[in-house]
């Protein structure tokens, strides 16, 4: 066993090419991201703008360059949802999972500073009511609707609330603080001193229960409790200390057509009210004045997209923003005790994206008695930036990227002047000797010209510069982007769940080539529990097919009534503009459907067409005009598809298609009556096998078992005494049979499972030894192939199985196996895990032929003992010290190169890399020394040529003698 | 299997144990239900006292789910990260509870706190960029007492206990990456292949000068020879090698030598 040890741990560095420590950066580059910000605070004296987001981060970020300066992200899930933050003086402190956890972070290098449990009750979608308390130093009241704790750094005091009392409003005055809120219909208010160790008062608030109902909108405000009646237009507003509430009425004719305000904000004597039209907001602001019961409407604003209220020295500034024009934002400032326009504080800027504003962030500061003004903004395509006064953008985050669904990676065109060829060999019929000569004679001049301009150019301007790689140079016009020699830079089409649609240049660390917004873009929903939701992104054409344009699809479905219309959009990947002939806002289908697949067959101009499935079971083509020709090259043969997943998730159904017939035919179900389907894993479309056969130590071959149908379905379930496990099944889509399966008692997921060639490899827990394992299985057809030329389902072969089980330290998010062009190199698979890192583990390594006892046959194959436990060595690490978090997915893809596989992750970070799963064997090492070998033939050659002489006049010499 | 049934069997009894306890809590439902079942005794009928067993009944089921609620306590754990100074590190250490169900997060002076753990078995592991750190399993019990073992996942049943609070400490800077090989003149020199080439030439050379040089050691070596006398009939080895491989060509090669270098 030592020996076997020994073995492994010499071998190993052997095995996985690894990176040098010089490489790092030359072809991976990682971005990073925070996703949504929910809670926004700009400190412009730090330089610091401070973010907790959507996706459980919580981010310092520079507000000069944008830049993150320290991040922290809490768990996936419930457990690390942000349910509320406050900004206090000297830390940040965070509630997290539903109320249960309280933690601050120091603002400058955002280490913990405390942290302890809160509530214990776990409420789903709980809202944290807090309040920063005056009165008690340091301390924050915070309020989950069942208890009541004030916190600060060293202990919390906590009480319950009445039961069936729901906060509405938490205040809190210089005699303590203030609970408004109902209890069985009748409005309350709970009084406590400010220590919460004495219950001083409760009681009804009369005037409040007369005139409102439960749906009362009351105002974020500080020091009163404002309430409007939407039906009868009046303003309760009651000083806290008194019970009364003060009634103070509106015209309302002066709100406008619309019935529906909303109080946002109310002080003293000012109150501000919203009204929504036609998507288009309006704020309206009203005084009081002299304690009159009427208000006075002192000003309106009209189609603001959002805005945010200020305060310095007690004073408070309206800040909101409107677009002037098209792409012009506009930042005004309105000081909300003269109700007057600050000329002096205003922002005009040129934006692109034209987007409406989700969230605005105001900050003023005040020098000189002069007001300095920044905001952020948080747009609808999930864009992010801060301005400052002068209209200047201090930076633009793409925080759509956080959340990625759908990826593919586009070759770009092989020449750009392939179109020339193209022109010169596409003859047509009226093409006579001398026209075509002329052709071939213009191609060949312009090829000269694009040689000395181009090759030569560049080849020149590097020698001078002194600068190896062309790519960092400079900004990459996108028309000039050709392939490169070995297809190693390619487009990154990536498509989020937001809408925003990217094409990412592979090279010079990820450059955002092209962007879109597709707007009212809703992704559909895989799985309900975990959110997991997709928006489908095809290739329907390659950049191959000059002088047709490459083309993508992306599937949706369109905000609207229900959701139910599905939309197909159209694109050039390689410019991100509407394909030729498509209509500008994509092909809308008024039906919702449930599978989306690309047809099998392309049509005449090289368009594999989108089938689409709608839940009544008919099959829509799009686009339509391309529905003839699949047609016939489906012709009258049936395929099967199959989908799965039906309501309980535990049943498969096949069904034979035939496009000539309006209606599915079902042929085969699977019921798992107990178990639902967690997962089910196919082939990759791109995947290439290269041999049909392994060649065993004894020079014989062991045929693969390659069947085209099979895919993988991971079932889970409980047994009769609630014991989990978990099921895999190898099912034929054609017949429905299922070609093996395997069981793993005591286990549950998370599971994540791909499968390649004739092989599957998956990832479990096991509960009973409470460590996560992998396994692979292995199927051949054995010494003899049963066809050689054909594979049929409905062949009797009863394929071998190898399967293996090893340990792994920790589970997977997400896992992938690398693509090479040819398939010739071996497949290795890629994972991600919580840790950070991104490893790449050898497929020698989990090999499920590894014997347990070695013969000479075997140690002949290379094959490697088995050994229980897969050593995840830093070595395997992809991503080095650049650990990447909550990683969603991971996207292979061949390069022209057969020992390189390029992958891409993507979650909350984004992450490039280049692979070689069998070491770069055709490729000269980057550190191949050129001047030693160069020294060393000329040295030899000058060597020989000297010695000649010197031999021929000692020979000389020698005659003499 | 027994084992388990054992389990099944304790569970039941204590759900049972917190039913008659929620029973109790519950005494007005309780004392109206068995009023009601008291009034219709002579001739009681199916659902004659539904609705006050229903009243019953949910106000019992929901003691006991709250009963259940409050019984899972939270505890937290506590520890201390060794850190060697690193800025990446500072900034990017996480500690993570079974692959990330929780997070937790270092204080300024490298230790750290984790609440709101229920009681049971944990891994715990120290995500950090530039530093390797040990597992550690971290067992709680029901009443919240803390145990700390090395992690030993192939042996589960070995138990080593480690100290509690926790404490990690670095093991180093994790290789990421392979040592490029570096061009040195003494790792050519001392290359077998060098080594093999650079004996004989010794041999050849130096030997031959050292014994002319000193007379002694040339009669020593004379005596030597003499002590073995050559057996004249048994060919040496390098003659053969010679013979076998161009001994044949050597006297046209030395004429056209000869004849060559007379034209000269």
């Amino acid at each position: 066993m030592a020996k076997l040890r020994l073995f492994l741990l010499l071998g190993l560095p052997l095995l996985a090419l690894g990176l040098f420590e010089d490489q790092t950066g030359t072809y991976d580059w990682r971005q990073q991201y925070i996703g949504r910000p929910i809670y926004t605070k700009i400190v412009p004296s730090l330089n610091r703008i401070f973010v907790a987001s959507d996706q459980n981060a919580l981010a310092s970020l520079n507000l000069k360059n944008g830049n993150i300066v320290w991040r922290k992200v809490f768990e996936m899930g419930d457990l690390g949802k942000i349910n509320s933050v406050i900004w206090g003086l000297k830390e940040i402190i965070v509630v997290t999972s539903n109320g249960q956890r309280v933690q601050a972070f120091d603002y400058n290098q955002g280490f913990a500073s405390w942290e302890y449990t809160l509530f214990k009750n776990n409420l789903p979608n709980v809202k944290i009511n807090t309040v920063d308390s005056k009165n008690v130093k340091d301390s924050f009241y915070v309020t989950d609707g069942t208890g009541l704790c004030l916190i600060n750094s060293r202990e919390k005091i906590c009480i319950e609330l009445p039961q069936n009392f729901r906060i509405k409003k938490m205040l809190e005055s210089e005699d303590g603080l203030f609970l408004v809120g109902f209890k069985d219909n009748l409005s309350r208010k709970i009084h406590y001193n400010s220590q919460l160790t004495k219950l001083i008062s409760e009681s009804n608030l009369e005037n409040l229960n007369e005139n409102l109902n439960e749906n009362l909108d009351c105002a974020d405000s500080s020091n009163q409790l404002s309430c409007l009646s939407t039906d009868q237009f009046f303003i309760l507003n009651n000083q806290i200390s008194s019970d009364q509430f003060e009634k103070l009425s509106i015209q309302p004719s002066s709100l406008g057509q619309d019935s529906t305000p909303r109080l946002v904000w109310s002080s003293q004597d000012t109150f501000i009210l919203e009204t929504k039209l036609n998507e288009e907001k309006n704020l309206f602001i009203f005084k009081q004045y002299q304690n009159e019961a009427d208000l006075v409407l002192m000003k309106k604003l009209e189609s603001v997209q959002a805005f945010d209220i200020e305060t310095i020295d007690q004073k408070n500034y309206l800040i909101f923003s409107k677009y002037i024009g098209k792409n012009k934002l506009n930042f005004f400032t309105i000081d909300l005790k003269s109700v007057q326009e600050r000329q002096d504080v205003m922002i005009t800027v040129n934006v692109q994206n034209n987007e409406d504003i989700i969230e605005l962030r105001a900050s003023l500061t005040e020098k000189n008695s002069k007001l300095s003004l920044v905001v952020s903004c948080f747009f609808a395509d999930y864009s992010f930036t801060a301005l400052n006064q002068k209209g200047a953008k201090y930076f633009t985050r793409e925080e759509s990227l956080a959340y990625i669904v759908s990826v593919e990676m586009i070759d770009f065109p092989l020449i750009h002047l392939q179109e020339e060829f193209e022109d010169e060999f596409g003859t047509t019929r009226q093409d006579n000797i001398f026209t075509m000569f002329y052709k071939r004679i213009r191609t060949q001049l312009v090829m000269l010209k694009e040689f000395i301009q181009v090759d030569l150019g560049l080849k020149l301007k590097n020698l001078l510069q002194n600068s190896p790689s062309s790519e960092s140079s400079s900004d990459i016009a996108l028309d000039e982007i050709t392939r490169d020699e070995f297809n190693l830079n390619k487009v990154i089409v990536c498509v989020t769940s937001v809408g925003k649609v990217f094409g990412i240049y592979t090279s010079s660390n990820g450059k955002i080539l092209w962007s879109f917004f597709l707007r009212n873009t809703i992704p559909f929903s895989v799985n309900k529990l975990t959110n997991e939701s997709v928006v489908p992104l095809f290739v329907q054409r390659t950049a191959a097919h000059v002088p047709y344009e490459p083309q993508c699809a992306i599937v949706s479905k369109v905000k609207g009534r229900e959701n139910s219309k599905t939309r197909v959009f159209f694109f050039n990947p390689l410019t991100g503009q509407v394909s030729k002939d498509s209509p500008k806002q994509g092909y809308i289908l008024d039906q919702s459907v449930k599978q989306v697949f690309l047809s099998s067959f392309a049509d005449s101009h090289f368009l594999r067409p989108i089938l689409l499935l709608d839940e009544t079971n008919r099959v829509h083509v799009v686009p339509e005009n391309s529905f003839e020709d699949i047609k016939t090259k489906y012709g009258n043969k049936p395929t099967i598809i199959f989908t799965g997943q039906n309501q309980n998730k535990n049943s498969l159904t096949g069904y034979s298609m035939k496009l000539s017939e309006e209606n599915l035919l079902e042929i085969w179900r699977l019921n798992f009556e107990d178990e639902k389907i967690i997962s089910i894993a196919s082939k990759l479309p791109n995947d290439r096998i290269h041999s049909h056969g392994k060649v065993l130590g004894d020079r014989s071959v062991l045929y693969k078992y390659l069947n085209p149908n099979m895919i993988g379905v991971v079932t889970s379930g409980e047994d009769s005494q609630q014991v989990p496990f978990i099921n895999l099944y190898l099912v034929d889509t054609v017949t429905g049979s299922i070609v093996n399966s395997f069981n793993h008692k005591r286990c549950r997921g998370p599971l994540r499972i791909v499968h390649s060639e004739n092989w599957f490899f998956y990832s479990y827990y096991n509960m009973k030894f409470r460590r996560h394992e992998v396994a692979s299985v292995e199927l051949f057809e054995g010494a003899t192939q049963f066809n050689s030329t054909h594979f049929s389902s409905f062949d009797d072969i009863k394929p071998l199985v190898f399967s293996k089980s090893f340990i792994v330290q920790r589970g997977f998010d997400s896992m992938q196996v690398t693509l090479t062009e040819k398939g010739i190199s071996t497949k290795d698979i890629i994972v991600a895990s919580q840790y950070g890192v991104i490893l790449e583990i050898p497929w020698i390594l989990i090999d499920p032929r590894r014997p347990i006892k070695m013969t000479e046959v075997e140690r002949e194959e290379n094959l490697l003992p088995y050994m229980p436990e897969i050593p995840l060595n830093y070595e395997f690490t992809l991503n080095y010290y650049n650990y990447v978090y909550n990683v969603r997915g991971i996207t292979t893809a061949a390069s022209g190169l057969e020992s390189t596989s390029l992958v891409f992750t993507y979650g909350l970070d984004i992450f490039f890399t280049r692979v070689f799963p069998s070491k770069t064997f055709d490729m000269i090492r980057e550190d191949f020394d050129y001047f030693f070998i160069s020294t060393l033939m000329i040295g030899l050659a000058l060597g020989t040529l000297l010695s000649k002489k010197l031999a021929s006049s000692s020979n000389l010499k020698k005659a003499w003698k | 299997m027994p084992i388990n049934s054992n389990l099944g069997v304790q569970q039941t009894s204590h759900r049972l144990l917190r039913y008659s306890s929620a029973i109790a809590q519950c005494s007005v439902q309780s004392v109206t239900y068995g009023k009601c079942v008291a009034k219709f005794s002579e001739n009681i009928q199916k659902d004659a006292c539904q609705k006050e067993f229903n009243e019953f009944k949910n106000y019992s089921v929901g003691i006991e789910t709250t009963a259940v609620m409050s019984e899972s306590e939270l505890f937290t754990i506590r520890g201390k990260v060794n850190l060697r100074s690193d800025k990446l590190d500072l900034d990017n250490t996480r500690i993570l509870i079974d692959d990330g169900q929780h997070v937790g997060f270092l204080h300024s002076d490298g230790t750290f706190t984790i609440p709101g753990l229920t009681s049971g078995s944990y891994v715990i592991e120290v995500s950090a960029p530039r530093n390797v750190y040990e597992p550690i399993r971290v067992d709680i019990n029901s009443k919240g007492k803390i145990r700390a073992r090395r992690l030993n996942l192939i042996q589960p049943s070995d138990i080593t206990i480690l100290r509690y609070p926790l404490h990690f400490e670095s093991k180093g800077y994790p290789n990421y990456f392979f040592k490029r090989e570096q061009f040195r003149i003494m790792d050519i020199l001392l290359s077998p292949m060098v080594l093999m080439m650079v004996l004989p030439l010794v041999l050849m050379f130096i030997l031959p000068k050292l014994i002319n040089q000193d007379p002694e050691l040339q009669r020593e070596l004379q005596q030597t020879t003499n002590l073995f006398p050559q057996n004249q009939n048994m060919p040496s080895l390098s003659e053969m090698a010679y013979n076998l491989l161009d001994g044949g060509k050597k006297k046209p090669a030395k004429k056209q030598d000869t004849q060559g270098s007379r034209r000269k």
